[in-house]
């Protein structure tokens, strides 16, 4: 099968773009105060609970729903499945943009911005913090090289170079693509290390020795219903064919990952005996019924059936329940979950730290758009009546 | 006598503009001639050669450096007590008082000051020395008891970790007792005080300030003080009197408002000048707002440099010429200085009113007042305060903001010197307060005012005679004086109540009255026999509303420029919103004032002989026999010389040696005079009021 | 994109084989705890609560004043926390005990830094700008902190403060046991050398062990039999003495094991040398390598 991915040149400012602008703009007043006032002005951050929405969707959930650059790499470059590649490219540019906005947004978070460069110099190996680090930022890099051919594809034209580079790129590519997918799986399952460290603070539904391997599995899970997601989102706003035909198969493969999740989860959850706490009917129990439930179970049963499959709106529908799923497991293990016990109120996010997060995920649908208009990354074909 | 009171609404605004009466007395000037020097403050450098013996003698020992002992001998704290319980006692005590002041406890932290150790008195109050001494150095011939610091230095020391440091060996041992026993103090300044910090860098004021100024800067940390200070007998001059007869309920009473003497009367339209004395800038009419607090003088309480200075008659505003900031950059905890620059100036100038208070106790002998002199006591540390407000009492002002007594320190047996003597005089204290014995003469030192006769001034012609003490016996401005030093006390029966006459009362007698006089008698268990100063005048009175009279004096249409008594008392009476009827006459007054300082050592406590007449007359006719002294009771078969015993203590000849006007008293016996008291005689012939046991006595 | 197969079994083999056989030895954890450091022991039933051990602290780490001073009791009616203005905070607890009057006995409690002998916040420092020394003191870099904050999310005390109001340079700030100070010899920390009633022993470790099984010992009546921060999460350089069971005191039941054992063991067992990334790296390249082999060269893009 072949694919052509092309630049949309579609009209770029539609009402949707403004309130992307809209949000950006209230972002960015949000994190010029932050650097004025400090931390503190801007979120409800404090000593027991140092960290907050940030944290936890930016970067937890920004890295786990960015998991599709690596899956869809892996599936179609190494598994040699090409008949998914027309969904490499959109997904590389999510990881891409994600991955950059994770960044993004750990400058506003940590207090010292300007000296987010020390961990290159000072090492600590002992900390899970700083290998995440350092296979982000490596990751970032490899994803960014991954990016090149889209960019000199579409300037090689114009720009002799880009067409060297292109050429020489691409007989090392695939080193680039095996260390994204190594890298991608280490920082995957050690981003849920990173609790391991807080035995106390971390509510026992959450709190299990093997939280690096859900986060792992959960990752690779929600990476196609990611690409999904995205894909069905994109082609639909910019009124393009759905691309199905790519879409569906792939929604087979979630059956046995989500699966594997859901197993090792509950598994987990009766070798350890937490299900005691399942029906407390605190935050926590709730949070953690809807996070299995609504985003595990109910997504799982329907995916078994293939008439859901193959509809756009279930597939969708779908993708939404198990990005959900992955995402407020996200929020439970590192906001919901996480209770100091001399904390004597609960955490939740400002004004400020809502805007300042909003506007980055607008800023990041923004550049998304900008890509898929100016850079050869759908391959989607327009609907009858299209360009 | 009956109180006449102004009821209603109408009262508490009377209660402010009457804010006249008292202190006039208080703070006026002796002389007319050079007022501006007689307001002059009484604040004296320290003299070159003064030290306060006993105080210097602790301190000495406190900074010694003794080594440290590493082995003690482990006993069983029952058996130890049972092996010393008769072996050690009070004669093994070398020392009475201690300072805990250790060079060991300052090193990392320099805190707070001295802890003044009483170790007699501990001794007599625990009863057992291992209560302290709780261990003993290993070895055979190691002395049973140690100091402290033999055994504690240095916190966590490498050898004997377990051992506490000094500071904290204090601290365990003394707390943990004083709880165990609910007895002694348990808070930090209950045992010492804290060290003031260096306000050099702290107070921030530049420029020339105003007084107001100083005082918002204080208040900028010292917010709380204000708000104990504005609620005070310093800033109020009012306040509740539950110790006047009567009138135990009132908050208002004292000399902004109602309260008089014998002095200068009453504060009535006399502002700016009796309240030069008032802690606090401007309140020089009626309308002063207490609520102010900006206008709260700091400084004249807690300056340190001795420079600070109120100008006379200027409402309490302080000389311009002081230099405010460098005050306010010195300030500390308040001397005798400090205090007394006010206190020992009472009725005007030195030694005039208060018959135990003048400038010598600035820098006391020894001899003078035992605690000031030999242990250079502060006032605040017997005048205990507590946000600001400042605990004893007097008989001649009706504001008290708690009380203290001598026993709280020294306990209701404090005679631990002598065993032979212990017992009798710690009998006493039943009956007798400590001063009797232990101040036998007021105005030791510096004469004071005794008599005062108002219906003689106005005569300008009349020329002042000096006295014996070359004071004047006469000032046109206030009439007739009288004037005594080294003054024997008159005693009465007191039980802490005061019968008191105050601005508005109506008079029973028009013969006499007692402004102040004691409450209590002879058959009160209450009561114990105080010694007093009885000031005695003649003053004005209302023969037609019975009142006493509240003359303005001082400035304009005062009676000192129209020397017009009818015109002064008119003004007077209508500052403080009381009738005067027009006509007036003149009634002999006294007021008893309690005497509370000039404590004297033991040595010059009065001598058993000097008030039992049985003893005296044992030692004029030392070859009869039949005149006994303790062998009256005691077999006199021991090696102990009784006539001895009975006569130690203050003698009056020596004193007159050295200057001081006591020849009448020399030989006395009697003292206190026992039938005035209520007694048939001396109680060692007569029995005492409640046992009617002769000793030993045949008629 | 080429890969030839001989080249990728040849790396497969080497590195693999060398690497397994090394991981064995790394993956056994062992404490890196000092053996013998400086310690305090906190006698709960010695403190009155006198608060000198906060102003101490306050003026030997230059903190900015208090909002209520020192001398004033109203601060216990809340439990204070340690925060970036204070690193020591003395609270008080109603543990149950009554007197005489049967009303109740406060015991005040020192909270700061327990100076862990195995701490989370040290290892979970991504700069390793918190370190734990031979001292025993728990020390802060600022130079190395980027100000990630994870410390303050690991440390089970829940201890370490943020200027959260510093917008360019905030520092972690938490109780220093006075490093400088018992650096050099003869020196202690500032609120165990002020504290009146030596409710705060300062001493090696072990030392301060026997002392306070000889206090239990000697008062078996008077002491719950605990030292808590003994075994606490691996064992901290504060610990405590109490007469009422620690859990009444607002002390949390901790588990025995260090934090950092489990962390370690798993980051260590995974990526000592590593030598997961290596074999994962070589395995899905010759999975690469064998899917693509029908392409022609590999190259996928047409």
């Amino acid at each position: 099968m072949s694919h052509n991915p092309y630049p949309l040149q579609k009209k770029f400012f539609t009402p949707g773009v403004y309130v992307m602008l809209v949000f950006m703009l209230a972002g960015g007043v949000t994190i010029l105060a932050r650097f004025i006032g400090g931390i503190g002005y801007v979120s409800n951050l404090t000593n027991l609970y140092p960290w907050g929405l940030w944290i936890g969707i930016d970067v937890a959930s920004g890295v786990a729903l960015a998991a599709g650059g690596f899956t869809t790499a892996a599936l179609a470059h190494i598994m040699g499945k090409h008949q998914y590649e027309p969904i490499i490219r959109p997904a590389l540019l999510t990881a891409a943009l994600g991955y950059t906005f994770v960044v993004l947004g750990l400058l506003v978070d940590i207090g010292r911005t300007w000296a987010i460069w020390k961990p290159m110099i000072y090492w600590n190996p002992n900390s899970v913090l700083f290998e995440v680090a350092m296979c982000v930022m490596i990751y970032l890099n490899v994803l960014y090289i991954e990016f090149i051919p889209i960019v000199t594809q579409q300037f090689k034209s114009r720009f002799r170079l880009l067409g060297v580079l292109e050429e020489h790129l691409d007989k090392i590519m695939w080193i680039f693509i095996v260390a994204g997918v190594v890298l991608s799986c280490m920082h995957q399952s050690s981003l849920g290390s990173l609790m391991l460290i807080a035995p106390t603070k971390v509510h026992p539904l959450w709190y299990t020795p093997i939280l690096p391997l859900l986060f792992l599995v959960s990752a690779i899970a929600v990476g196609y219903p990611m690409v999904i997601f995205e894909t069905t989102l994109i082609t639909s706003s910019m009124n393009l064919d759905a691309e199905m035909d790519t879409l569906t198969p792939l929604s087979k493969i979630s059956i046995y990952l989500l699966g594997l999740y859901m197993i090792l989860k509950i598994g987990d959850m009766i070798v350890r005996g937490t299900y005691i706490y399942l029906f407390d009917f605190t935050a926590q129990s709730n949070a953690f019924l809807c996070e299995m439930g609504l985003g595990g179970v109910v997504p799982w049963i329907m995916l078994c059936f293939e008439k859901i499959r193959q509809s756009r709106k279930g597939l969708f529908i779908i993708s939404c329940l198990i990005i959900f799923g992955v995402l407020i497991n996200r929020i439970n293990v590192f906001i919901v979950g996480f209770k100091p016990f001399y904390s004597t109120t609960s955490y939740f996010p400002a004004i400020g730290e809502i805007l300042v997060t909003s506007g980055l995920i607008a800023t990041l649908m923004f550049i998304y758009r900008l890509a898929v208009t100016w850079l050869p990354v759908l391959s989607a074909k327009a609907k009858k009546g299209g360009v | 006598m009956k109180s006449k009171r102004w009821t209603g609404v109408k009262s508490k605004i009377y209660a402010l503009t009457i804010l006249s009466a008292l202190s006039f007395s208080f703070f006026f000037s002796v002389s007319n001639g050079n007022a501006a020097n007689v307001n002059k403050a009484l604040k004296q450098d320290k003299p070159e050669n003064w030290v306060a013996s006993d105080q210097n003698a602790a301190m000495e020992r406190s900074q010694e450096r003794v080594p440290l002992i590493i082995n003690v001998k482990m006993e069983k704290p029952g058996e130890r007590r049972n092996r010393l319980i008769g072996v050690l006692s009070m004669k093994d005590s070398e020392h009475r008082y201690f300072l805990l002041n250790s060079p060991i406890i300052k090193k990392d932290n320099d805190l707070y000051g001295p802890v003044r150790f009483m170790h007699n008195k501990h001794m007599i109050v625990s009863g057992d020395c291992t209560t302290c001494h709780h261990y003993r150095p290993e070895g055979n011939n190691t002395s049973e008891t140690v100091r402290c610091r033999a055994c504690h230095q240095e916190a966590f020391h490498p050898d004997i970790p377990e051992r506490t440091g000094l500071k904290a060996a204090y601290h365990l041992k003394c707390l943990g007792c004083h709880k165990a026993v609910k007895k002694g103090p348990v808070n930090c300044t209950g045992c010492h005080a804290k060290n003031v910090p260096d306000h050099g860098k702290l107070v921030q004021l530049t420029g020339k300030p105003k007084p107001s100024d100083v005082t918002k800067e204080c208040l900028r940390c010292h917010q709380s003080s204000a708000e104990g200070l504005s609620t005070s007998a310093h800033w109020l001059w009012r306040g509740p009197s539950i110790n006047t007869r009567g009138r135990e309920k009132e908050i208002s009473n004292g000399k902004a408002t109602n309260t008089m003497n014998n002095f200068c009367i009453a504060l009535s339209n006399n502002w700016p000048r009796c309240t030069s004395c008032h802690a606090g800038y401007g309140w020089k009419d009626k309308n002063f707002d207490f609520s102010d607090r900006t206008q709260m003088d700091c400084l004249v309480c807690h300056d340190t440099t001795g420079t600070y200075n109120k100008t006379p008659q200027d409402a309490g505003m302080p000389d311009p010429s002081v230099d405010l900031i460098k005050v306010a950059q010195n300030v500390g905890k308040p001397s005798r200085q400090n205090c007394g620059d006010c206190h020992f100036e009472g009725g005007g100038g030195d030694s005039v009113k208060h018959a135990d208070m003048n400038s010598t106790l600035f820098w006391p002998n020894r001899n003078c007042d035992v605690h000031m002199g030999g242990y250079d006591f502060n006032c605040h540390e017997c005048h205990k305060t507590q946000n600001h407000h400042i605990r004893g009492r007097s008989t001649s002002l009706p504001v008290a903001e708690g009380g203290f007594t001598c026993e709280a320190c020294h306990t209701e047996n404090p005679h631990s010197g002598n065993e032979l003597l212990d017992y009798h005089l710690n009998k006493h204290t039943q009956t007798i307060a400590c001063n009797t014995c232990h101040a036998p003469l007021y105005a030791k030192c510096k004469p004071t005012k005794t008599f005062w006769d108002w219906s003689k001034a106005g005569d300008k012609k009349r020329k002042p005679q000096k006295d014996k003490y070359g004071k004047d016996d006469y000032l046109w401005k206030k009439g007739e004086f009288r004037w005594k030093e080294s003054a024997k006390p008159e005693y009465a029966w007191f039980n802490g109540n005061v019968e008191r006459y105050l601005l508005g009362d109506t008079i029973e007698s028009m013969n006499h009255l007692k402004i102040t006089a004691p409450v209590g008698n002879f058959r009160d268990p209450q009561s114990k026999i105080h010694p007093f100063k009885v000031m005695r005048g003649v003053q004005p009175v209302d023969p037609n509303t019975r009142l006493l009279l509240a003359p303005h004096l001082y400035g304009k249409g005062g009676y000192w420029k129209t020397l017009d008594w009818d015109k002064s008392f008119k003004s007077g009476m209508t500052s403080v919103g009381l009738k005067y009827s027009g006509e007036y006459t003149w009634i002999s007054t006294e007021m008893y004032w309690l005497i509370n300082h000039e404590v004297t050592p033991k040595n010059m406590a009065l001598s058993c002989a000097t008030c039992h007449t049985s003893f005296k007359e044992a030692l004029n006719h030392p070859l009869n026999q039949s005149v006994r002294t303790c062998n009256r009771c005691h077999q006199d078969n021991r090696d102990i010389n009784f006539e001895k015993l009975v006569e130690q203590g203050i003698d009056f000849q020596l004193l007159q040696q050295r200057g001081r006007d006591s020849q009448s008293l020399i030989d006395s016996t009697d003292y206190i005079n026992f039938k005035a008291l209520g007694y048939k005689g001396d109680p060692i012939i007569y029995g005492g009021r409640f046992k009617k046991l002769p000793l030993g006595w045949k008629q | 994109m080429t890969l030839s197969r001989r080249n990728f079994f040849g790396i497969m083999a080497g590195t693999g084989s060398m690497i397994l056989g090394r991981t064995k030895k790394a993956t056994a954890w062992e404490s890196k705890a000092p053996d013998n450091p400086y310690a305090c022991l906190v006698d709960l039933t010695r403190c009155v609560g006198c608060r000198k051990c906060e102003e101490a602290c306050n003026q030997a780490n230059h903190l900015p004043p208090p909002d209520i001073s020192f001398d004033d009791k109203r601060v216990f009616d809340t439990k204070r926390r340690p925060d970036d203005s204070r690193y020591t905070v003395v609270n008080r607890y109603y543990g149950g005990k009554k007197n005489e009057q049967d009303e109740l006995l406060p015991t005040f409690v020192k909270i700061q830094c327990m100076h862990c002998q195995d701490p989370s916040c040290v290892s979970a420092c991504i700069v390793g700008a918190l370190t734990k020394k031979d001292n025993g003191a728990v020390h802060y870099d600022v130079s190395k902190c980027i100000g990630c904050r994870y410390c303050m999310v690991a440390c089970p005390f829940e201890i370490p403060a943020y200027e959260y109001h510093n917008p360019m340079t905030p520092q972690v700030r938490k109780c220093t046991f006075c490093f400088e100070k018992i650096s050099k010899t003869g020196g202690r920390p500032a609120c165990a050398s002020v504290c009146p009633m030596e409710a705060i022993t300062f001493g090696p470790r072990k030392k301060l062990l026997d002392i306070a099984n000889k206090r239990i010992h000697e008062n078996p009546g008077k002491y719950v039999h605990t030292i808590y921060g003994e075994k606490e999460m691996g064992g901290t350089s504060w610990m405590y003495l109490s007469a009422e069971p620690f859990e009444s005191l607002g002390f949390q039941k901790l588990p025995l094991a260090p934090p950092p054992k489990l962390t370690e063991t798993i980051q260590h067992s995974l990526f000592s040398f590593l030598w997961s990334p290596i074999l994962l790296y070589s395995v899905l390249s010759g999975v690469m390598c064998l899917k693509n082999k029908d392409d022609k060269g590999g190259s996928h893009e047409s």
